[in-house]
């Protein structure tokens, strides 16, 4: 998992909590750089999972409800951090339709180890986005928030059906997206 | 307390926002590279594009380029030799005509003739030359030569060019070389008589100086001589010396304009010299002070070492010309003699008459009137005074005085060119034994004109007409029978009616080649227990021929165009031997 991600994290948890609160479950948790994360490193997923459980112990908030708001936060910061993604569309549909051929692309340029999940896209209609989420990785509630953060980011009233095709083997998650 | 909290709060975020910032320029920096990685891969793209399609742009023109060099050597070879036939029949009839009665202005006609078709053939065979070292189709021959015959007939076959511009033709040898070495004596005269020939057309006044010398070389077992061509010529500018040895190039420096040749000679010598015998050529010349070309060849160790020649004899040596006087010295010298310089001819007569040198040495070509008479008057006074006189003779018509004073010369007279090698025959008398005396002369080398008296009856296989005429009229000449057959099939015919001492044949030829007839003539013989000679005639003179040939059933073979005394030669040694 991008350093990125871990590092976006910890600023939330410092913004929304504390810094002690990231203190905490940095020490609560077995990291292996101690919690020192670079946005440009690559670190086990399973440290988040770790970072984001004891978050839940610690603030009393179940686990995927705070996977959502960080998928919120962290939206919202990559339009600050890469504003030139976001300005060449002008809604959440074309935008997430991006995703897959166009920002995991550039992501590749820059970090060819990177594992990205797979953001298949398809329109069922004028106003209906199909979204399959397929990753290795636990973090549909990441990508629900990051996708809820981007209705509100372009402006628009969306509303989201989440399907679980999961298996053992791997995350697949259908979202149907609808633009009222 | 919050103070400080505050003050560590302060340095964290700075020290967070360095670490973002950090972390974006490692990205820009990043992307940066990613973009610069993939120019740099789409110019290799690109590139390796360019080379392929450049390969193969350059393995078309280079295949298309070796077809036609080769085409260009096939096509130079057949012409050559397809000219070569006509020209045996003009060259064969030309020496015929001009045994016939002709007016003097015929007989001037006829040579321009004859030295024009000479002059053809021997361009006809440099082309031929260069295509078949280009085809690597030439085999070096060698075997045991002697060195000094071999310097005296080249120089002998240089002489009348040499003196038509009155231009003396020398010889200097290191006296360690050698008498005898082992190597391709043919090629080396080819190179020997091309350089040597150059350098008499681009010398005006002065001589043509042929210089051999041994070379020091440790590393390697062979006898290495270095040969010199030195001329006192026009001599060669820096820039045309490059360009000297390349195929078809002829200077185009004013100085040379009017010497006519096909610009190949040197390129021949090159190849002779460096791909077939191992050995190196060059060039060291200054424009107006004369060219230095030199070779320089390896030989097997020699077998008859040089022993070092000791002698009494002196020589004097006078010559109104300072410069010759002084390489005559230098080459009497370098047979071991001494040798005393005489700078003018009163001391030269006075010498005459003293005891001190055992040969007096005197170029009559350069007397002036005053000297020659000089010379008339003192021999009246004193007829003993010729008595040690040895006169150097040129080729060319002597004028009166000069022929008196040959008459005078009682020790005798050397023909120009004069090479050390006839000095020492003419110096060295028969009890004193030298290894010099174990030499032939170049004359002796020459096939002998008295041929066998016998007349053979010979048959002749030859499809060309003008041919068929001229081996009649060169073997009726020699009083023998001649019968001519058309071609392989009549040939045969002929041969099984009549007797024959000698068969030509033709390899070439139509309805049946010479080859099939002469195994059909070998079945005949066979038959009749009578074996006669064939003798192929071929213009395809190629190294290995013989062997061919031979290996055929063929028991000879002669060249076209036909040289009179070659032919004459083969009949000899082959009516002999029946």
């Amino acid at each position: 998992m991008k350093g990125v991600v871990f590092t976006e994290f910890l600023d939330m948890v410092a913004e929304k909590f504390s810094d002690d609160v990231v203190d905490t479950i940095i020490d609560a948790s077995d990291l292996s750089t101690d919690g020192a994360y670079t946005a440009v490193g690559t670190y086990s997923h399973t440290e988040m999972l770790q970072l984001v459980t004891h978050l839940a112990k610690e603030t009393d908030i179940e686990v995927p409800a705070l996977v959502e708001v960080f998928g919120h936060y962290l939206f919202q910061r990559f339009t600050k951090t890469y504003p030139m993604f976001f300005s060449e569309v002008d809604n959440s549909f074309d935008f997430l339709q991006t995703v897959e051929n166009h920002i995991h692309v550039e992501v590749k340029k820059l970090y060819p180890d990177a594992e990205l999940p797979t953001f298949e896209t398809k329109m069922l209609g004028d106003n209906t986005l199909e979204l399959i989420y397929i990753s290795k990785r636990p973090f549909q509630n990441l990508a629900e928030g990051m996708i809820k953060e981007c209705g509100i980011y372009y402006k628009e009233n969306i509303e989201l059906d989440v399907e679980d095709n999961s298996t053992d083997d791997g995350m697949n998650v259908r979202f149907v997206i609808t633009k009222h | 307390m919050d103070d400080l909290k505050k003050k560590y709060e302060r340095r964290v975020k700075r020290e967070r926002t360095a670490r973002k910032e950090a972390e974006t320029l490692l990205e820009e920096k990043s992307l940066q590279l990613y973009e610069l990685n993939n120019k740099l891969q789409r110019q290799t793209y690109e590139l390796d594009d360019q080379i392929k399609l450049r390969t193969e742009e350059l393995e078309v023109a280079r295949d298309y380029a070796m077809a036609a060099n080769k085409a260009k050597s096939t096509f130079l070879a057949s012409m050559s030799h397809e000219i070569r036939t006509p020209m045996n029949g003009i060259i064969g009839m030309t020496n015929l005509l001009m045994e016939s009665e002709l007016h003097k202005d015929q007989v001037r006609k006829v040579g321009v003739i004859k030295s024009s078709g000479e002059a053809l053939l021997s361009i006809i065979n440099d082309i031929l030359d260069v295509s078949k070292l280009e085809a690597g189709k030439v085999e070096l021959e060698t075997k045991d030569f002697y060195l000094h015959p071999l310097l005296d007939s080249v120089t002998s076959a240089l002489a009348v060019s040499a003196a038509d511009k009155d231009i003396e033709l020398l010889t200097l040898v290191d006296p360690v070389l050698p008498i005898e070495l082992h190597g391709d004596e043919s090629r080396i005269r080819q190179i020997l008589i091309n350089l040597i020939g150059n350098a008499i057309k681009f010398t005006s006044d002065g001589y043509v100086l042929l210089k051999l010398k041994a070379l020091e070389n440790e590393s390697d077992e062979r006898l290495w001589i270095r040969f010199e061509v030195h001329d006192t010529g026009v001599g060669i500018s820096e820039e045309n010396q490059e360009k000297l040895f390349a195929d078809f190039q002829q200077l185009q420096q004013s100085e040379y304009s009017g010497i006519e040749g096909t610009g190949l000679g040197l390129s021949i010598c090159k190849r002779l010299a460096t791909q077939l015998m191992d050995g190196d050529i060059g060039v060291n010349s200054e424009l107006g002070k004369g060219s230095e070309f030199w070779f320089e060849l390896p030989f097997e160790s020699s077998r008859k070492p040089f022993e070092t020649r000791r002698s009494d004899t002196t020589f004097a040596v006078f010559h109104n010309r300072p410069l010759l006087k002084s390489k005559y010295a230098s080459m009497v010298q370098g047979m071991g003699y001494q040798c005393d310089s005489i700078s003018n001819i009163e001391e030269f007569l006075e010498l005459s008459l003293e005891s001190q040198h055992t040969y007096l040495l005197l170029d009559a070509d350069y007397l002036s009137a005053k000297q020659c008479q000089k010379i008339f008057d003192a021999v009246e006074n004193n007829k003993r005074i010729t008595g040690r006189w040895i006169g150097l003779k040129s080729v060319k018509d002597l004028h009166e005085n000069a022929t008196r004073i040959f008459d005078l010369c009682n020790s005798g007279e050397i023909n120009k060119p004069f090479t050390q090698f006839k000095l020492a025959r003419r110096v060295q008398s028969p009890d004193q034994s030298s290894m010099i005396l174990e030499f032939r002369s170049p004359d002796d080398l020459v096939v002998p004109d008295t041929l066998t008296q016998r007349h053979l009856t010979v048959l002749v296989a030859e499809d060309n007409n003008v041919n068929q005429m001229v081996i009649r009229s060169y073997l009726e000449k020699e009083g023998h029978l001649v019968t001519i057959a058309n071609d392989g099939v009549e040939a045969v015919e002929i041969f099984d009616k009549k007797q024959f001492d000698i068969v030509l044949m033709d390899i070439q030829m139509p309805r049946m080649d010479g080859v099939t007839a002469t195994r059909e003539l070998k079945k005949l013989m066979k038959a009749t227990g009578k074996t006669v000679p064939v003798i192929a005639l071929t213009a395809n003179a190629m190294s290995g021929d013989r062997e061919k040939f031979l290996s055929q059933g063929l028991d000879d073979y002669l060249v076209k165009p036909i040289v009179v005394e070659d032919l004459n030669e083969l009949l000899d040694i082959h009516s002999r031997k029946a």
